[in-house]
């Protein structure tokens, strides 16, 4: 049995004049895996990655990455992280090529390390010929590529996508899948991703949770769960819409039963 | 490898050199008052109360102070660029202090305030003005604004994160702008007219910067205002400093 990259317990938060994001989330996550957080909008995917690339707390309950609590010492859990949220961040002033290598040498990198990881990355990303442009000036898909390439620079051991294809065309989205299997089959990176497209969920993951409510509601493998909730022959997409659907049958005959 | 804190120093700077609106305009600004207020009132320098080194050496000090309404602005533009673009975001996740990037920005400030005074300085003294301190009254008077205007920097950058609003950018420095008008900025205590203006001015940290930079610049007045201006000008430093520090969660959260 692999050992979890993450590990969080009861972990809650509400925003301040909003609703409550998170409800006392459990989530083991092994080494290595290519892993799928998957809810409706507002069931509280973003809070969680946020709280686990941390940037942002939890109101109680307690995380850990590659068994260091998050609450000992966030510089050193963020070494080991890369991040893309949904919003690209990008300086808008700054070339890709001058962005990647600041990132590296953010982390430690000397300049030459740095300038050849750079390198290595525009090339992998397919944005040699814009390197030198400044971010401001890229297409929405190259700098969503930067965005993820930016995440990449110091090899991270897991590495947190949030809608990460969201705004890429057909033929970027595919490579960009390709370099997630590739991080994680050569380089054992963990790849932990939330998306609404449930074919890339099915395509891309191992496993999976789903998120409802701001509570884990389904915590297994994509195939366990095609199976389990589509039916013969059935897929994710098919599961999901029926899992979501018992789910809130069976919160609407629950809040019935308290009515009766 | 390079230490990251010289690299985000280095960052921080870059982007001041390339935006020096806020660096030229409290410049600007700083002339204009001298050349304004020296042509419209100089010709009161004459009276023993200004000391006999002319009005200009009296006037100087507010000069320098003047320039830090907007030269301090330039860290909470550029925090409020980084946070509006996702990009203090991206730092943010970077394996180093959170608050060295807003830290850095403060030091571009005040490296820009460092430049920006003796500037004022050196014009001073075209218009007039004995550098009478030499050296060490150029630099200690630079040092004092430095220090003073890294406070109104970092005060003016905690705003910006905690509201999310760039228009608070200038808001502190146009705030304590005012306190140059509660100062004895254009004639000495003792010849301010009304009683009211002589108690509030002692209670003005102002009036404990311009006394003391006269005496450093000009040899003018008590040199006991120094130390009370430089703790003063701590006080704001690294009071504005810890405020900018405490505001970095609020950007995140």
């Amino acid at each position: 049995m692999p050992e979890n990259v993450i590990e969080a317990r009861g972990l809650t938060r509400t925003y301040r004049k909003g609703p409550r994001a998170l409800a006392g989330v459990d989530l083991d996550v092994p080494e290595a895996c290519r892993f799928a957080l998957l809810g409706a909008n507002g069931a509280g995917k973003s809070t969680l990655v946020r709280i686990l690339c941390t940037l942002s707390r939890q109101d109680s309950g307690r995380v850990a990455i590659a068994g260091r609590p998050i609450s000992g010492g966030s510089q050193a859990i963020r070494a080991l992280i890369g991040v893309a949220l949904q919003d690209t961040q990008l300086d808008p002033a700054e070339s890709a090529r001058r962005q990647l290598a600041f990132q590296g040498r953010l982390y430690g990198f000397d300049a030459a390390r740095a300038a050849g990881r750079a390198e290595e990355l525009l090339a992998r990303f397919g944005l040699e010929p814009v390197a030198d442009r400044k971010a401001a000036e890229l297409s929405g898909g190259n700098k969503r590529r930067l965005h993820v390439a930016l995440a990449l620079v110091h090899r991270p051991r897991v590495l947190f996508l949030d809608e990460p294809s969201v705004g890429m065309d057909p033929e970027s989205r595919a490579a960009f899948w390709a370099e997630m299997r590739r991080l994680n089959a050569e380089e054992g990176a963990c790849v932990f991703f939330t998306t609404q497209y449930l074919e890339e969920a099915e395509k891309h993951g191992d496993e999976l949770a789903v998120l409802d409510s701001g509570l884990v509601a389904y915590r297994g493998t994509v195939d366990g769960f095609a199976a389990a909730h589509a039916g013969p022959g059935g897929d994710l997409e098919a599961g999901y819409l029926n899992f979501i659907e018992s789910r809130r049958r069976g919160a609407l005959s629950e809040k019935e039963a308290v009515g009766a | 490898m390079r230490n990251p804190g010289t690299l985000i120093v280095g960052r921080a700077l870059r982007r001041l050199v390339s935006n020096p609106a806020p660096l030229l305009s409290g410049l600007g600004m700083s002339a204009f008052f001298l050349f304004v207020y020296d042509a419209a009132i100089g010709g009161i320098g004459f009276l023993p109360e200004f000391g006999g080194a002319g009005y200009m050496a009296f006037l100087l000090p507010m000069g320098v102070i003047s320039l830090l309404f907007g030269s301090s602005a330039g860290s909470a533009q550029a925090l409020s660029r980084d946070i509006g673009s996702g990009y203090f975001m991206r730092l943010a996740l970077a394996p180093v202090p959170r608050s060295a990037f807003v830290l850095a920005a403060i030091l571009a400030d005040a490296a820009g305030i460092f430049v920006s005074s003796l500037i004022v300085l050196g014009l001073g003294a075209l218009l007039g003005a004995p550098l009478l301190g030499g050296a060490v009254g150029v630099f200690g008077t630079a040092a004092l604004a430095t220090l003073f205007g890294a406070g109104i920097s970092a005060a003016s950058a905690a705003a910006v994160m905690r509201t999310g609003k760039v228009e608070l950018a200038g808001t502190i420095g146009s705030a304590v702008f005012m306190l140059l008008f509660l100062a004895p900025t254009f004639v000495p205590r003792e010849l301010m007219g009304a009683r009211w203006l002589q108690v509030v001015s002692a209670w003005n940290p102002l009036s404990y910067l311009m006394e003391a930079m006269r005496v450093m610049v000009s040899g003018l007045g008590e040199p006991s205002s120094v130390p009370i201006a430089f703790a003063v000008a701590a006080v704001a430093g690294l009071g504005g400093t810890a405020a900018a520090c405490l505001s970095v969660r609020k950007v995140l959260n």
